[in-house]
């Protein structure tokens, strides 16, 4: 599981965070942080709900509830790989997108997470569909939408 | 589910991708698809099925050039999939973010320690910071806000992205950090 270069169909997030590797990389396993922030803006994810067994089988569930109607979206991942405090991998077995979070020691203080996520089937990343990309996927959205607003 | 991941499928190709872009703009003949690239017509034909089947584009079945047409439902259901999942994301580097700085400003009373040596588990140190290191701006890049999408490992790597906001208000973030900090500048 080295890192390769991303290809169409893979998505990377990264940021910065002002903390050291070892306590970011527990927010990521433990329940008890993991409610604070899963949930994106609107959206809570609350504790109970939450099923982290951090080892390679073990499952990654949350259930992502809107505050505004209480409508459900639950995730169920089961992870691949748990490298203590770098490495993260967990593939959602409904859909087969694997997530896989990187964590970087800066400089003691600081941790960069990388999040690149593999969302198509792995039919489509084949080495003749990684050759020559230009452009992730993400950026071609990006791209197509200011085509759309120029028609 | 399945018809995004056909339809992501379909688009992990530069030639499609090159074909929607183009259709994006207006129908086209397969004849007109096919000139930018250095393809035979039965290659261009074999894309367009990929992109047919996956209902991201259509071809009339009467006229005499079957000119095709992009369908903009399915192209959109992909690509609002991607804005929300960018979305999802970013929003949780927000409030981990928060998170990290509230459990790191208000630690357990087991673990204050505010004058003393460093917490356990290398928690960011609330001591006293030294001056050289607040007082040069150029030397501190603290994390948070670097949100990114990365085409490429160096780019993601690259703590340029990070914006420097926290160091002076926080003086205290990382004593720890200026050590390599120091490293880092030295000619």
């Amino acid at each position: 599981m080295s890192d390769q270069p991303p290809g169409a169909g893979e998505l990377i997030y990264t940021r910065v965070f002002d903390a050291p590797r070892e306590l970011v990389f527990r927010c990521m396993i433990e329940p008890e942080h993991l409610t604070h922030f899963w949930g994106p803006a609107g959206v809570s994810a609350p504790l109970e709900s939450i099923k982290v067994d951090a080892r390679p089988g073990g499952v990654f569930e949350t259930v992502m509830v809107s505050d505004a109607d209480g409508s459900q979206y639950p995730t169920r991942a089961v992870f691949v790989e748990v490298v203590e405090p770098e490495r993260l991998v967990w593939t959602e077995p409904g859909t087969g997108m694997t997530t896989t979070s990187t964590f970087s020691d800066l400089d003691g203080a600081r941790t960069e997470v990388r999040i690149r996520q593999t969302n198509v089937p792995e039919a489509a990343r084949s080495p003749e569909a990684r050759a020559g990309f230009a452009t992730s996927l993400d950026r071609f959205a990006a791209y197509l939408a200011t085509l759309a607003s120029d028609v | 589910m399945d018809l995004l991941d056909a339809t992501f499928t379909a688009l992990a190709d530069p030639t499609r991708r090159a074909i929607v872009t183009r259709l994006a703009q207006g129908d086209a003949t397969v004849n007109e698809l096919a000139a930018p690239f250095d393809m035979t017509l039965p290659g261009i034909s074999k894309h367009l099925k990929v992109l047919e089947r996956c209902g991201l584009i259509s071809r009339t079945r009467h006229a005499q050039f079957r000119p095709c047409h992009l369908e903009r439902q399915a192209l959109d259901a992909a690509m609002s999939w991607i804005e929300e999942n960018r979305r999802i994301w970013e929003q949780r580097f927000d409030k981990l973010d928060a998170h990290l700085r509230d459990i790191q400003r208000a630690p357990a009373p087991a673990e204050t320690a505010s004058q003393g040596p460093p917490p356990p588990e290398g928690l960011a140190s609330q001591g006293p910071s030294s001056p050289e290191d607040a007082a040069s701006p150029g030397t501190t890049f603290s994390g948070g806000g670097g949100f990114s999408e990365a085409a490429s490992p160096e780019e993601a790597a690259s703590p340029e992205g990070a914006a420097s906001r926290g160091a002076a208000s926080r003086g205290a973030a990382s004593q720890q950090g200026a050590v390599s900090r120091r490293k880092r500048n030295d000619p």
